[in-house]
């Protein structure tokens, strides 16, 4: 209690309030710029932090990351480019309920959900950080390929109508997943002696690519052949913000989907962006109106929403408890923590109690000024739809290419980009499912990857998958929510 | 021959021409930029971008670090490698890169097409096991592993045909035993994996090793060093490889190189201001909180190209021990 008190008191300082308020709004804009991502706005900043107190460095760091979490859905809505990987599930209903005018509710609903997905996951994070973090060394390699196969078994909920095509278009990224160094015995596989074909196809400027400029390539080709450019506004935009009535109504996916992004931000290998894919398959699983997902349903974008923030809280947990960090922004904080001579790890909570609470109050903090601020700062973001369309195109394009370059700075990835931009534009034309395609390429890699190590743990032996206890109960919710949109069919149909 | 005479004349009095420019050379003119052929966050990201904050107060341009990661440091090879050798481009090396030359894993054979400037700092690697371990020491473990070579023990580390597999491979060779390595994506998964009890050894560098020492969840077995770490009191009773006869050392170093074919003189100049950095309290602060202060790291031009050489040469003839070179 005494720690919370002090640490009220050093985080009230005006001048940490000031950079809690500026982290997060950096984090914010760094979020919605495509190829920024949360762990790269953290590294741009660092060095302001040297000469900073430790405790305050690492509170800003966290905002950035706050900030970021949430920034990535503002272009992820309005422009169809997920700012940040964390943001892909985002897109899915984001950019369909702004496409039918709404931008403003459904930036709304993201800032929302995203403020409460933090405070929930800081609320974890300090009840019961020691216990959690045990938690973080259950999984292990056959784990993690379950954890894969639970996000892939979202393809059912977010396929739509046509259900092979989209496992097509899955099985197709997951064989793109392949490309590359052999992770476990270094041989090259289809790279074709390119060097750039080494690390593999990184899902970064795929994910640009099948979103963000396929549909500029298809606005382009509705509008081709038409006589007059229409250089007016592309539509209207309502700038309505989200009632508090509405986000009341979603409480159970909030909550749902906050405890999903806490768990799975705790796991040292999976950060936001798992949590998001999986916190939105469960929404679309559970929803009583499923057909209204990928279309826009409001659910489809709280829930990944606060579960990438939640992942937040999620994985500072055992940053800080075992020095294993939960998630790749995570692993960041904790070089940031070496750098002011911090060591994460058991001995840094009793050492400095402060800095747990410290950063708990940081984490509500940034969050309640997401909720406040945000409003106003998606309101202005969101007038860039009243661009018209040959300048918005444009500009989606600039920012892809940006955002794609930017990511290791290499040319190969904007090429890569396009490619897939036109990879894309085919997907659309014959209704196979880019997100099912991405869902596979992310998820491919780590599926083969712990596939094999648990046999090479094994010794060859298939049993560790079903005899370890978390392993078999992930792989039976897998199984679950795969059948469970065939089973409603079925059901439905015998009772009608 | 009067023409071969004044030719020569010619030559030789543009060739004096060019020393005398090459003695009040006026570098830079602009910004430096300092290629980090990693992803961010990393320790050698960390380190680089530290270091050319401190080194570009001594050259009087600004030094930017730009991280070229993709294809497993080939990507920022390459780029320096395509850039013209007038010294704004400045490349941060660690092993990978004489392991990628060994591994013939790209065309542009490192060794032959870069120069060094400064070896900055040496890591030191540690193996240890998790407390629930039966082991205590390492002889038990190596006695374990000689009489069940039909168990082999498992140990981890990042990329295969990377430095840790060589580490790994490197240790089991001169201990005499074998065991398995699997290759892992990051460092936390492999932490995650020893406490866990996926791995049975754990092997990694001491600022990420010590943490784990000192909460009692790891139990070190022995420092890959010629003496024990008496400056830390958590390991100092650690016993090193050296003195129980095994003699391999390697751990991960970082420093500086540009492209063969650099004038002297500009090289010089950088390698006056890298040494400058190296000298501020600056870095001294820096390399006791990352506990790269431990190993001796620091060699001039002529020590670390010989260090080129002779890391080189181990490199192949274990990865030939290995089967991964013919």
């Amino acid at each position: 209690m005494e720690s919370i008190i002090q640490a009220l008191g050093y985080v009230g300082h005006p001048l940490n309030l000031f950079l809690i308020v500026a982290g997060t709004l950096f984090g914010m804009v760094a979020g919605a710029l495509p190829g920024v991502s949360s762990s790269m706005a953290i590294i741009l900043l660092l060095p302001f932090t040297y000469a900073m107190e430790p405790v305050s460095a690492i509170v800003t760091l966290v905002a950035v990351y706050i900030g970021g979490a949430a920034g990535g859905s503002m272009s992820a809505i309005l422009l169809k480019i997920p700012g940040t990987p964390e943001a892909l599930a985002t897109t899915f209903d984001g950019h369909p309920m702004s496409q039918k005018g709404q931008a403003g509710r459904a930036l709304g609903i993201a800032i929302s959900a995203s403020s409460f997905g933090g405070i929930f996951s800081a609320f974890m994070m300090v009840i019961a950080a020691p216990l959690l973090a045990g938690f973080a060394l259950k999984f292990q390699s056959a784990e993690y390929l379950m954890l894969a196969i639970l996000g892939l078994s979202c393809i059912t909920s977010i396929g739509g109508k046509d259900q092979l095509k989209a496992m097509v278009s899955a099985t197709l990224g997951l064989l793109f997943s392949t490309i590359g160094i052999d992770m476990i015995n270094g041989a090259n596989r289809f790279v074709f002696d390119q060097p750039f074909l080494m690390s593999g196809i990184n899902y970064v400027p795929v994910m640009i690519g099948v979103f963000a400029i396929a549909e500029v390539y298809k606005t382009v080709g509705e509008e081709y052949g038409k006589k007059k450019v229409d250089m007016t506004t592309t539509g209207k935009v309502s700038m309505e913000v989200v009632k508090f009535v509405e986000l009341l109504g979603m409480w159970k996916t909030l909550i749902k989907s906050s405890i999903i992004g806490t768990i799975i931000g705790i796991i040292p290998a999976a950060g936001g962006s798992i949590a998001a894919l999986v916190a939105y398959g469960e929404a679309a699983r559970s929803s009583k109106t499923p057909e209204a997902f990928g279309k826009g349903a409001p659910e489809g974008i709280a829930a990944p929403e606060s579960a990438n923030n939640a992942a937040v809280g999620g994985s500072m947990v055992p940053t800080m408890v075992l020095g294993i960090p939960g998630s790749p922004t995570a692993a960041v904080i904790m070089a940031a923590f070496m750098i002011h001579g911090l060591r994460p790890g058991p001995l840094l909570l009793k050492d400095q109690p402060i800095l747990l609470y410290s950063i708990f109050i940081g984490i509500i903090l940034a969050s309640v000024l997401l909720f406040v601020g945000g409003r106003f700062i998606t309101k202005e973001f969101a007038r860039v739809l009243k661009l018209p369309y040959p300048l918005l195109g444009t500009l989606i394009i600039v920012l892809g290419v940006v955002g794609a370059y930017s990511l290791q700075n290499s040319f190969y990835d904007v090429l890569i980009m396009f490619a897939f931009g036109f990879i894309g534009f085919l997907f659309n034309h014959f209704k196979y499912s880019s997100s099912a395609f991405i869902l596979g390429l992310i998820l491919g890699g780590i599926a083969e990857n712990s596939l094999r190590k648990q046999l090479i743990i094994g010794d060859g032996s298939w049993a560790g998958f079903v005899t370890r206890p978390v392993s078999l109960v992930i792989l039976a919710l897998s199984i679950l929510g795969f059948l469970y949109p065939v089973l409603m069919k079925r059901i439905a149909k015998s009772k009608g | 021959m009067k023409r071969t005479v004044v030719a020569l004349t010619v030559m030789i009095a543009v060739a004096m021409g060019a020393s005398a420019q090459a003695k009040k050379v006026d570098f830079p003119k602009r910004p430096i930029e300092m290629v980090i052929p990693f992803g961010a966050g990393g320790a050698s990201d960390i380190f680089a971008r530290q270091y050319a904050q401190l080194a570009e107060k001594f050259i009087g341009k600004s030094i930017t670090p730009v991280n070229k990661g993709a294809a497993g440091t080939i990507e920022g090879m390459t780029y320096v490698y395509n850039q013209p050798a007038d010294g704004y481009t400045v490349l941060e090396i660690t092993p990978s890169l004489l392991i990628i030359e060994a591994l013939n894993k790209s065309p542009i054979k490192f060794r032959d097409s870069f120069e060094p400037l400064l070896r900055v700092q040496s890591d030191l690697q540690l193996i240890g096991v998790s407390k629930n371990s039966k082991f205590q020491t390492f002889q038990e473990l190596v006695a374990y592993a000689k009489a069940n070579p039909g168990k082999k023990l498992k140990i981890g580390g990042l990329s295969p045909g990377g430095l840790d597999d060589y580490i790994a491979n490197g240790l089991a060779a001169e201990a005499g035993i074998s065991w398995i390595y699997v290759p892992y994506k990051s460092g936390s998964e492999i932490k995650a994996a020893v406490l866990g009890g996926e791995l049975d050894v754990y092997q990694d560098k001491l600022i990420s090793f010590l943490p784990l020492v000192e909460s009692g969840d790891i139990r070190p077995l022995i420092v890959l060093n010629d003496v024990r770490l008496t400056q830390v009191p958590s390991l100092k009773d650690v016993p090193c490889t050296v003195e129980q006869g095994i003699k391999f050392t390697q751990g991960s170093w970082r420093g500086f190189c540009v492209k063969k074919g650099t004038p002297p003189a500009v090289k010089q100049i950088l390698i006056d201001a890298l040494q400058a950095a190296y000298e501020t309290e600056g870095y001294k602060e820096m390399e006791s909180k990352e506990m790269t202060n431990i190993r001796k790291g620091y060699a001039k031009v002529d020590e670390f190209k010989a260090i080129w050489d002779s890391e080189y040469n181990g490199y192949v003839a274990i990865f030939k021990q290995m089967g991964l070179l013919k």
